[in-house]
């Protein structure tokens, strides 16, 4: 868990916040002992996208974009 | 507060939203096995930073408030309490699920849980201010004296080890002086990062120690009973039963309003002692044990009593005297707010706020406990995996977002972890939070004593309210010692 954590903290300025917190929560569900499958793959995304809702849309937090807005 | 004033004051800012926000979110997180009040408050504090103070405190407080409740939601319908204090609901609640009255058990527990709410709420208006008053007369000896007596704590929180305790306490008072010296100004144990300047927010530690090191624990524990949509419409209890759990009610509420203001108490211990004297003074004592709604009623009300009188010393002395009191406590202190008679001079709106929230809160727990039942079972029913890995992104997210730093995030990862070192040795982790929140006041007023006195140490004893707290806090360690050595001898 710890190291998924800290995996997050290295990766969020390079892949920005939803594609590291979808990660994140990916890598936790399979931590904590469910099976990584298109239902738990879809949960990570919602999930972030709900968090990248709550975050960026509502409270105005500036999360790292990630390397994206130079590729695009 | 004249009724006019309260009015106002609640439509002019948004203590309702925030109080019906709290209670939902409190529910929501006591109604998670393993999630207890102090978790749910921790997770939300990273949310609080940026908005008004008064909302933020009404906040917090609610989640306090609805987490007690909420705890209740799962002890019922799966036997597994969400919270500590809920475990003396889990006796007779479950045992009236399983005889098809869960809408009953979890009437009477929202219903009990009102009351003893506002019970507590009175006991906390009537004496918050006068107790903080006395307090009027302090100066720096008396507020290191005070810090230390807030220390003594330790001594009741530590368990079976006054050692682990104070060792903890000793850990959190030395990561309170990373940063810059409140008097010279030079920089300690910052290992040249900026980021450690002004120190590390209690925040950090409270996330890190509640939250993290839970969701750590969490991995190796097993899933929970799953509950169904149809065992859980609430049905309020009718005028017989009503009469029935008024006396279990009352019990609650009294020994949740002591216990509420005792060190290290908490919701757990009243709950337990409701339940027991409950038991006593009941004329049905033979149907506790087997789906009594009374044995439903007295501890609901007591750990709700506990959720507004826990903030008694919190409020007056800066004492908290469980986890939750610990973060409220830190939710204050973001906000520059140093409970304390001067919070009642110099932020009485805040105050007055917190009042009207708490009122607002437990009347909000009646309609939202009420509305989000559903909810809740979704939620409860949800793969634990899927619940713990939303839990962390949340955990990530907050903390990161409380100074857009993730040096931030990383701190209280490492908190997770000293926080699970700490649970697998068995040492009690309150101290440690007392020690970091407590830390800068005992410091600062210590050396700030000092000075005046121009480095004579006895200005802490000739100076009477400061003698008294000293002595007081002597006595409630020696105490401590002497019971741990009669449990000993008694165990030989």
């Amino acid at each position: 868990m710890l190291l998924i954590g800290v995996a997050y903290i290295i990766v969020l300025p390079w892949l920005g916040y939803l594609l590291s917190v979808a990660a994140l929560i990916t890598a936790t569900i399979y931590f904590q002992g469910g099976v990584i499958n298109g239902r738990s793959i879809l949960v990570a995304l919602s999930g972030a996208v709900c968090l990248w809702l709550l975050f960026i849309w509502l409270l105005r937090i500036q999360y790292p974009a990630g390397l994206w807005p130079s590729v695009i | 507060m004249a009724v006019g004033d309260l009015i106002q004051l609640l439509f002019s800012t948004a203590i309702i939203p925030a109080a019906f926000g709290g209670v939902a979110w409190g529910i929501l997180g006591g109604a998670l096995p393993g999630i207890s009040p102090s978790i749910t408050m921790a997770l939300l504090l990273p949310f609080t930073y940026g908005m008004d103070s008064t909302v933020a405190v009404v906040l917090l407080a609610s989640t306090y408030v609805g987490a007690e409740y909420g705890g209740s939601i799962p002890a019922i319908l799966i036997g597994t309490p969400g919270t500590n204090a809920a475990a003396a609901t889990v006796i007779d609640g479950y045992e009236m699920k399983r005889q098809g009255k869960a809408g009953e058990a979890l009437g009477i527990s929202l219903y009990s849980g009102f009351v003893g709410g506002l019970f507590g709420f009175l006991v906390l208006v009537l004496l918050t201010e006068r107790l903080s008053s006395v307090a009027l007369a302090f100066t720096p000896p008396s507020y290191f004296a005070l810090g230390m007596l807030g220390l003594s704590v330790i001594a009741s929180l530590a368990g079976d080890s006054l050692l682990k305790g104070l060792m903890a306490g000793v850990v959190g008072l030395m990561v309170a002086t990373i940063g810059t010296d409140p008097v010279t100004g030079l920089n300690r144990f910052t290992f040249g990062s900026a980021e450690l300047l002004s120190g590390i927010p209690p925040i950090l530690v409270m996330v890190g120690l509640f939250a993290v090191s839970e969701m750590l624990v969490q991995t190796t524990a097993p899933g929970w009973e799953k509950a169904t949509r149809e065992t859980a419409r609430i049905r309020f209890p009718t005028p017989a039963v009503w009469r029935r759990i008024a006396k279990p009610q009352a019990i609650g509420s009294v020994i949740g309003a002591f216990e509420g203001m005792m060190p290290g108490a908490g919701g757990a211990i009243s709950s337990f002692l409701a339940y027991n004297e409950a038991r006593r003074w009941s004329k049905h004592s033979e149907e506790f044990g087997h789906g009594s709604p009374e044995g439903v009623a007295a501890p609901e009300a007591a750990n709700n009593t506990v959720a507004c009188t826990a903030l008694v010393p919190m409020l007056s002395l800066g004492i908290p005297s469980s986890n939750s009191a610990a973060v409220l406590l830190g939710g204050f202190l973001m906000h520059e707010l140093v409970p304390g008679p001067m919070l009642f001079v110099q932020h009485g709106e805040v105050v007055r706020g917190l009042y009207a929230g708490l009122l607002v809160a437990n009347i909000a727990m009646l309609i939202i406990g009420y509305l989000i039942m559903g909810p809740c079972i979704w939620l409860v029913s949800r793969p634990k995996p899927y619940l713990m890995a939303f839990i962390y992104a949340l955990v990530v997210s907050g903390v990161y977002a409380f100074q857009a730093s993730l040096f931030n995030v990383g701190v209280a990862l490492a908190f997770g972890v000293i926080g699970y070192a700490l649970r697998y040795f068995a040492v009690p982790f309150l101290p440690m939070v007392l020690g970091v929140v407590l830390g800068f006041m005992i410091e600062s007023n210590y050396r700030r004593a000092l000075v005046l006195s121009n480095g004579d140490l006895l200005t802490f004893v000739r100076n009477p309210i400061s003698a008294a707290l000293l002595a007081t806090a002597l006595v409630v360690l020696a105490a401590q010692l002497l019971r741990q050595a009669k449990s000993r001898a008694d165990a030989r």
